[in-house]
């Protein structure tokens, strides 16, 4: 056999996963009975809705659109909770089972693993609606909504679906018992049901205004489809914007369960490395287009720089968390094969320069990333300020947790972290309180909550684009945070230069 | 073929491995032996690329299992102990399924299904579903599982635990088949009387170090020096010391309890040489009328010498 051939022939074969397993599901009773009861439910809405309007003189065209929204609105939420929790046992049942190592040892990709996983308990959730088309082509009969309605609104079922088993497969890539898995992604999925329809709630109010639209129902944006004319605003809105979005979902879910099938001598946490930059210029990117597209003045485009800054600080917090437990020396493996030293700046494999590569993050999310969203002439002070205390607040956490991880561990890191989240979220909020609090819009007792985050960003858009007269007490406050963090950071980074010089841990 | 030096391994604070070092030669079929917590399996799984070791060096057919654990994992087979099977699919599904992900071609996947099915008597068995077959069933599909890609070196931990007696002598005589094909066998087991028949090597290893290993018959010389053989009389047992030690290829005789009123009784002969000498030893005693009722010659067999390893050559 030729090189091509074999190329080819290996081109044209399917993931194994895939088959093996939509072959073992397909044989479990109960998803094949829940399968069959979601049908027979379904089939019993449909025949009522009709009913209902055969009986009542009412408009079919107006039972239509509401049995439309009906379906579809309850496979969101229903697939939204399900698939998580579907996709949270995916691969922790492979250890639990003791088929982990087999796989393993087959040499394939982890890559091939997570997609195979996902293109099969995907296809697996996918099959009820699909199965469910001859039953809900009678909404056609009805009227009301079109072919396009249909097909728009069953795309997005897939995305929310994929989206929520490619959730659930991440959780189950770094989990170790199925129970806790599942009872982790229950919870959550709940949450990021709950989530993803206020957000598209939110999000439609504006959109809905901007374009004169009116709301109908929860998928009041598969009409936006139909209703809104084609142009640069129908392709960002219904196109690039959605894409992004679950185009990031996706690669992060995927990234943190790739993560989790390599082994503890690889470089676990570069995947998510990867995503965070890609990430960070997608997001940026959006942003900037989001602005052209609305020609957004100058004071929405610092709201919107603001917003961004306030976004990215949650998820580097996060992201901090996850990546204190990155080990402390490079592994065997790695010091055998070591990386391009371009790829081991740029994602490096061991906790110090880890929580560099943070700090830089950082500085790209709070300070590069909204001075690009800004147009000329917009006064850059106030998102300069809000930027340069979120980096200070970021330094000060990083160099808390690093100094905690070198000398006690990574639970230790995580535990402190915690502390430091609740004294700078909380308790100074307390302090405040105790010592009689007064005034804030007119910097009275600011020093005491000056590095809270909760403070911090209402005080700059207060101080810097509120156009009050006086600022200069919100400003000393800003700057007295600054120097606290400042100094915070240099005595945990000279105690963690200290710690690492007594020893470390073997890695 | 396998060779491990000074290799260590720690799971957190606690070290399981002390330093293990090993050879295997190529075709060999290697009895790995030790009590648990011995760190057999920790070996195993590093010599597996499944775990890094935290010093030393461990080759399998000349390739470093830290350095290149891909192309390790081309030439082993590794079986795991108590190792899992995806229940809900068939024995021909779950063959077809390893081909695929170790990245057979599908031409060249259905010949590599063929062969392990007719090695491992599997035909029968493969429109059943994994779930319905026995333990011996499934620990041969897992076996037929390993040799899919052919491997040149197998790794089994443990591969006769849980069996009944005719799964084991199923498996028993895979193995030594497996042998004969010249694949290079490490395995595992605490079911010692299985290994001996199988193995041409072993390594006994406790407390996370290699205490003894090589040839069966030279690590049991280096052992245990010279031969034994127990002699049991009806009457006169008190000479036998006298009588026996005078020939010049004893090298020493020791009672097995005191003599009965009447004088029966037993001794341990320790000599140097092949089974003649233990003709000449019964001429000896025949020859002076004492009245020889028993003689057994001691079995070199590996929980003797298991035994003797981890109690301190009791």
């Amino acid at each position: 056999m030729s090189a091509w051939a074999a190329l080819w022939e290996r081109a044209r074969d399917p993931n194994p996963i895939v088959r093996k397993e939509l072959l073992a599901l397909l044989r479990t009773p109960v998803y094949v009975r829940s399968v069959v009861v979601a049908l027979v439910a379904l089939a019993v809405l449909v025949v009522s809705v009709a009913l209902a309007a055969s009986e009542g003189e009412a408009d079919l065209a107006e039972a239509g659109r509401i049995l439309f929204q009906v379906y579809f609105g309850g496979a969101y939420l229903l697939l939204a909770m399900v698939s998580p929790v579907f996709g949270a046992t995916a691969i922790v049942q492979e250890r639990e089972g003791r088929t982990f190592d087999a796989l393993v040892l087959t040499g394939m990709h982890p890559s091939r693993v997570v997609t195979g996983k996902l293109l099969a308990l995907f296809l697996a959730m996918a099959f009820i609606p699909v199965a469910a088309t001859p039953v809900l082509g009678v909404v056609l009969l009805f009227g009301g909504v079109t072919l396009g309605h249909l097909l728009v609104a069953t795309l997005y079922l897939g995305l929310v679906t994929l989206s929520g088993v490619a959730f659930g497969i991440g959780l189950s890539a770094q989990a170790q018992v199925t129970r806790r898995a599942v009872l982790l992604a229950t919870p959550l999925a709940v949450f990021g049901a709950l989530a993803l329809s206020s957000v598209v709630t939110g999000l439609g109010v504006e959109y809905a205004r901007r374009h004169s639209l009116t709301l109908e129902g929860p998928l009041f944006f598969v009409d936006a489809y139909f209703a809104v004319p084609y142009g640069l605003s129908y392709l960002f809105d219904l196109v690039v914007l959605p894409a992004t979005v679950f185009g990031l979902w996706l690669w992060l879910w995927g990234a943190v369960a790739y993560a989790g099938l390599l082994e503890p001598s690889d470089d676990r946490a570069r995947p998510v490395k990867l995503w965070a930059l890609g990430a960070w210029a997608a997001t940026t990117a959006a942003a900037r287009l989001y602005a052209y597209v609305y020609a957004l003045g100058a004071q929405d485009r610092v709201v919107l720089g603001h917003l961004a800054q306030a976004a990215s600080g949650v998820l580097l917090v996060l992201l901090l968390s996850a990546w204190v437990g990155e080990p402390l020396r490079r592994s065997r493996r790695q010091l055998l094969h070591p990386p391009h030293p371009l790829s081991r700046a740029l994602l490096p494999p061991t906790l110090l320069p880890t929580l560099g590569f943070l700090v830089a993050l950082g500085a790209l999310n709070f300070l590069v990333g909204p001075w690009l969203l800004t147009a000329r002439g917009t006064n850059l002070e106030g998102l300069l300020s809000a930027g340069v205390w979120c980096l200070a607040y970021l330094s000060a956490t990083t160099a808390l947790q690093g100094f905690l991880a070198v000398r006690y561990g990574s639970s230790a890191a995580r535990i402190g972290g915690a502390l430091w989240l609740f004294a700078t979220l909380v308790l100074c909020w307390i302090v405040y309180a105790l010592a009689g609090g007064g005034s804030l819009s007119r910097g009275e007792g600011a020093l005491w909550v000056s590095v809270s985050p909760v403070w911090a960003f209402p005080a700059v858009v207060d101080a810097f684009h509120g156009g009050r007269g006086d600022t200069s007490a919100t400003r000393a406050a800003l700057r007295f945070a600054m120097a606290l963090f400042g100094l915070w950071t240099a005595l945990f980074s000279a105690l963690t230069a200290l710690a690492w010089r007594r020893g470390v841990r073997s890695p | 073929m396998i060779e491990c030096e000074e290799l260590r391994h720690a799971f957190g604070d606690r070290e399981v491995l002390h330093g293990v070092s090993l050879r295997v030669p190529e075709g060999a079929v290697y009895g790995f032996i030790g009590p648990n917590g011995a760190g057999k399996t920790t070996t195993l799984r590093v010599l597996a690329t499944l775990l890094v070791p935290t010093s030393g060096v461990a080759r399998v057919a000349g390739l470093d299992v830290v350095a290149d654990p891909v192309a390790v994992r081309r030439v082993v087979g590794y079986l795991p102990d108590n190792a899992g099977v995806y229940d809900r699919v068939t024995a021909e599904e779950y063959l077809a399924f390893f081909a695929a992900a170790a990245g057979l071609l599908p031409h060249a996947r259905a010949r590599a299904v063929a062969n392990v099915v007719e090695l491992t008597e599997l035909g029968r068995l493969l429109d059943q579903e994994v779930s319905a077959l026995s333990k011996g069933q499934r620990q041969r599909l897992q076996l037929a599982r390993t040799l899919l890609h052919d491997p040149r070196v197998l790794i089994l931990d443990e591969p006769a635990s849980d069996l009944d007696p005719r799964a084991r002598i199923e498996l028993r005589l895979l193995l030594s088949e497996l042998g004969r094909m010249g694949k290079t066998i490490l395995l595992s087991s605490h079911i010692l009387t299985e290994l001996a028949d199988v193995c041409s090597w072993v390594g006994v290893i406790e407390g996370g170090r290699v205490v003894a290993s090589g040839p069966i018959d030279e690590v049991q010389a280096a052992l245990r020096p010279g031969q034994r053989v127990r002699l049991r009389v009806l009457a006169r047992a008190a000479e036998l010391g006298e009588l026996l030690g005078r020939l010049p290829f004893v090298r020493g005789v020791r009672a097995l309890e005191p003599p009965t009123a009447e004088g029966a009784g037993g001794v341990e002969v320790t000599y140097e040489g092949d089974e003649a000498r233990v003709a000449e030893l019964v001429r000896a005693v025949t020859a002076e009328g004492v009245p020889l009722v028993g003689v057994e010659a001691e079995r070199r067999d590996l929980e003797r010498l298991f035994m003797s390893v981890t109690e301190g050559g009791k």
